[in-house]
């Protein structure tokens, strides 16, 4: 009959040595295939952010309030980083090219500038904590916050889907799908 | 029940300390070219209501409503004390029946952050604020 308790006179793992009362055999491939699963769940929830972002600018443009137009230059200017960079939504049917902007007089070359430094900013953001799914979304044309925030503008070309808030609400009314995505990719494997 | 940013300009117009008087300095909606000096509360997107929560039958729900304040002065660090002002004087209140809703919190979601300067050099400050109420 096995020993069911007290130490063993050869404990057979880590386990047991530390907690040699116990018995308990294995303690270690347990937790192995728990810090693999804890590791697949971080790198599928990133993933899931990621996801969740693409959707959140889906939304953006395509439910009101939607993201103001003129130049194009804010809707192209939006980015989504993570810890491999800047993520590009392969179904992304909105990010368009950099224009000249000859009412504010902003040239191409300073919106790429713009684009180049905040995604730079972002990535080292996003990747800064190895252990910690980061994913930074977001517009890096300057004047994105001014015209979110811009309550009581008017914003004739893309009217009246366009409006001020338009990123918030997207994520204010779309908390439960967001989760959603994020929750899809979240699962652990089951072998 | 009120649109959140009349209820809002009530409470601040009771806070004496804040020196504001509806139509005067403190408005709503539509920011007026005069004074110079202004607050103006907008009422802004707020997530989805719940159905349940709610207290009578004929108005129940669970509402998430929330609003925008600006403030626009002349000199930046009286304006920035007096979006400030407005910002403690709001942030954190709870429990408090206005016009017959209760509101159950209200709290800074953002700011008080510089907006912009505009077209006659006044300085404009922005801060916003979730509420919940039913």
């Amino acid at each position: 009959m096995p020993k069911l308790y007290g130490p063993l006179k050869k404990p057979r793992s880590w386990y047991m040595k530390k907690f040699p009362n116990t018995n308990v055999e294995g303690f270690e491939q347990v937790m192995n295939n728990l810090n693999r699963a804890i590791i697949t769940i971080k790198k599928s929830s990133e993933r899931g952010l990621v996801n969740a972002a693409f959707f959140i600018r889906n939304v953006t443009e395509k439910e009101t309030a939607a993201t103001p137009l003129d130049f194009g230059n804010l809707r192209a200017s939006w980015f989504v980083t993570w810890s491999k960079g800047v993520a590009k939504d392969p179904n992304d049917k909105y990010t368009g090219k950099f224009r000249n902007n000859p009412v504010r007089r902003i040239s191409t070359a300073q919106f790429q500038a713009w684009h180049q430094a905040a995604t730079a900013e972002a990535s080292g953001m996003s990747a800064a904590n190895p252990k910690k799914a980061t994913v930074v979304m977001g517009y890096s044309a300057n004047y994105a916050m001014w015209i979110h925030e811009h309550l009581g503008a008017h914003f004739t070309s893309r009217s009246p889907a366009a409006g001020p808030k338009w990123f918030q609400e997207a994520i204010d009314r779309n908390h439960g799908k967001i989760v959603e995505i994020i929750r899809q990719t979240s699962k652990v494997p089951i072998k | 029940m009120n649109m959140p940013s009349e209820d809002i300009k009530d409470m601040l117009e009771a806070e004496s300390s804040l020196g504001l008087i509806f139509a005067t300095n403190l408005f709503i909606g539509v920011e007026p070219t005069k004074p110079k000096e202004t607050v103006t509360i907008f009422d802004t997107y707020g997530r989805p209501p719940q159905l349940t929560l709610g207290g009578k039958e004929e108005d129940s729900g669970y509402y998430y409503p929330s609003v925008q304040i600006r403030v626009r002065g002349i000199d930046e660090r009286t304006t920035w004390a007096l979006i400030n002002d407005i910002m403690l004087s709001l942030h954190g209140r709870g429990q408090e029946t206005w016009n017959g809703a209760l509101y159950t919190v209200i709290y800074c979601s953002s700011g008080p952050a510089l907006l912009d300067w505009d077209d006659n050099g006044l300085v404009r400050f922005i801060v916003n604020f979730n509420l919940q109420r039913r």
